[in-house]
């Protein structure tokens, strides 16, 4: 980890909040990210996983708090941009578009990171570029098979696999990963884990990966982070981690 | 690519051209074989595709029903019944047409940003709010506007200064009206349109993929609204008066009413719409004067129950590959 620290920082999140009446799910939370440094985020139902990487993207706004990417402030920036930039998420609950095939999918992330969003009277099968970094993509997340098939007739697993090869799409410089396996069987949560896991390795990208399997997240990163009620309760490797006292007891006691 | 698969955004193809070109064909050469009554008929049909194309467009990529197309077939037809009309200015249409085009992109952008601000339900209401705001300025700025009794006798027409018959105004209006078409289905096999349907399907992952979800439902409106302002110019020609009730939200409704009739998961479907309405509504006022509201309310719910989306375009084409079958 020591080695992180001389990577340069890519995201800083001074004391975010956001609070919902009486829930608090993020309470002024501080975090660090290097690029290329890749954590896991673990936590009970309702600890404020997905509201806090709701904050990072942009998709809701922070009662107090700054967010910065490399140095800049992006607090205010919205969303869409700031997946320009390089923040990036995948859904807990798999958002895909159902009504289109798999490839015009990822050929729609494809559009939107090269910023070709007013071509108006341009063919789109003539948008050879597009074409091709698409077809590479499938290629790579290995939905070749299912490419030309409509994902409103598709299973979660492929689901989830298309909104992460969307996500890479965006060339993302850190990507957040909401339970890529939550719904999804044995052998096929191993697949995509893998795919994932490579795919960031293979771009030097930064991730926050939120994940419930304990096993796996032992195996997912050298740094993990316990959440609890809105804050950070514990840092660091999965082992240091998990033998803690406090965190058996909350990972445990709220039916982890 | 396999879009014939798709059920509600079919792709255009090679057969969509032929068609059209069919289609031009037909009107081109219609006029010297029916009578001056029933070509003003077919130029009114002409003219209203593009703006039943605006709906199309509005519903079938973003999931909007657009109810406010008569505001800029207003602006349009206030235009030119002010300048070759009232003021006398000029009755040029290369001056009338580009001046109608900015200001219904102008306008359109503008509201653009409050009626796109919902959607769904409160998008439909907002268009027909809007119209009806138009049409109480228009009414009661009786000084300018001639209030109920709109502004007659507007000048025909001149291209490049010279001046159009009626049978020039015609063919003006199919060059218009087929170049639109043509515009249109080269936006519908857009990228712009891909991810117009991105943000129908699912507007928090368009977002979060980077795609400005506000400024293109703005443009995608806007586009809509510039077919129709084109539209307002040559209907203000083509029937030498207007009256504030182009700005009656009913008004708006007929190009919603025409888009459900042509059907919306066909390309045809703006085009036999257009059409299929203003016939109905000849040969009904003609036929049974009175019974006209209630035969095209009950056309258009007959439509939604059977064939829902697909309309009349819809029901063509299923009886075509039945026959093909056999
Ligand atoms: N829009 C909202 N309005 C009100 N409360 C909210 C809202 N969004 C989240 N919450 C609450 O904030 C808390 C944290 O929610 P969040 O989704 O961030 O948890 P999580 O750690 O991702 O949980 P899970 O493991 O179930 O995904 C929950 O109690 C939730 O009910
Ligand atoms: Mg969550």
């Amino acid at each position: 980890m020591s080695n992180n620290e001389q990577k340069p920082l890519l995201i800083t999140a001074d004391k975010l909040r956001k609070y919902y009446g009486e829930v608090k799910p993020v309470n002024d939370i501080s975090l660090e990210i290097a690029q290329g440094q890749v954590l896991t985020l673990v936590g009970a139902n309702g600890a404020g996983k997905t509201t806090l990487l709701n904050l990072l993207t942009g998709l809701i706004r922070p009662d107090r708090g700054e967010i910065r990417l490399l140095g800049e402030k992006i607090t205010g920036v919205p969303p869409d941009q700031r997946a320009k930039r390089g923040i990036v998420k995948t859904f807990q609950l798999e958002h895909v578009f159902d009504d289109m095939t798999v490839f015009d999918n990822v050929r729609t992330a494809c559009f939107s990171s090269a910023g070709k969003h007013y071509s108006l009277f341009k063919d789109i099968e003539d948008e050879n570029e597009i074409n091709e970094r698409t077809g590479a993509l499938i290629e790579l997340f290995d939905l070749t098979g299912v490419r030309d098939a409509f994902v409103r007739n598709l299973g979660h697993g492929y689901k989830k696999v298309i909104d992460i090869a969307m996500c890479f799409a965006m060339k993302p410089k850190i990507l957040l990963v909401d339970e890529p396996t939550s719904g999804v069987g044995e052998e096929e949560k191993y697949k995509i884990m893998d795919l994932l896991m490579n795919q960031i390795e293979a771009n030097n990208l930064a991730a926050i990966i939120v994940e419930h399997d304990l096993h796996l997240v032992k195996e997912l990163s050298k740094e993990t982070i316990v959440m609890c009620d809105g804050e950070f309760i514990a840092r660091g490797t999965p082992d240091h981690v998990f033998s803690q006292e406090k965190v058996i007891e909350i990972l445990v006691g709220k039916g982890f | 690519m396999n879009t014939a698969l798709s059920m509600t955004v079919p792709s255009v193809g090679r057969r969509t051209w032929i068609t059209t070109l069919i289609f031009t064909a037909i009107v081109v050469v219609l006029p010297f074989f029916i009578s001056g009554y029933q070509r003003t008929l077919l130029q009114k049909g002409l003219l209203w595709i593009p703006s039943v194309f605006g709906v199309y467009i509005l519903y079938s990529l973003l999931r909007q029903v657009h109810f406010g197309q008569s505001i800029f077939i207003g602006l349009g037809s206030y235009i030119t019944a002010f300048m070759a009309g009232k003021y006398s200015v000029t009755n040029e249409l290369m001056i009338l047409l580009p001046l109608a085009l900015v200001v219904s992109i102008v306008v359109a952008y503008v509201l653009g940003i409050f009626i796109m601000k919902r959607t769904g339900f409160y998008f439909a209401v907002m268009g027909i709010a809007v119209t009806m705001v138009f049409w109480s300025l228009v009414y009661k700025a009786r000084t300018i506007t001639g209030g109920s009794d709109g502004i007659s006798h507007i000048k025909n027409p001149s291209l490049f200064t010279v001046p159009l018959s009626d049978m020039g105004l015609y063919y003006f209006c199919l060059i218009v009206s087929v170049g639109i078409i043509v515009l249109m289905l080269r936006v519908l096999n857009s990228s712009f349109s891909l991810q117009l349907r991105a943000i129908a399907g699912d507007l928090e992952k368009a977002e979060s993929i980077g795609i400005p979800v506000k400024r293109m439902q703005r443009l995608a409106f806007t586009i809509a609204g510039a077919n129709a302002g084109i539209t307002g110019v040559l209907l203000a020609f083509s029937y030498n008066y207007v009256s504030p009730s182009v700005f009656e939200w009913g008004y708006g409704a007929n190009f919603v009413q025409s888009a459900i009739i042509g059907g919306v998961t066909s390309f045809a479907g703006p085009v036999v719409g257009a059409f299929g309405f203003i016939n109905l509504e000849f040969f009904i006022s003609t036929w049974f004067a009175n019974l006209w509201e209630i035969i095209i309310g009950l056309t258009i719910a007959i439509i939604v129950v059977t064939v829902g989306e697909k309309g009349v375009t819809g029901i063509v084409q299923t009886l075509f590959s039945k026959i093909r079958c056999k």
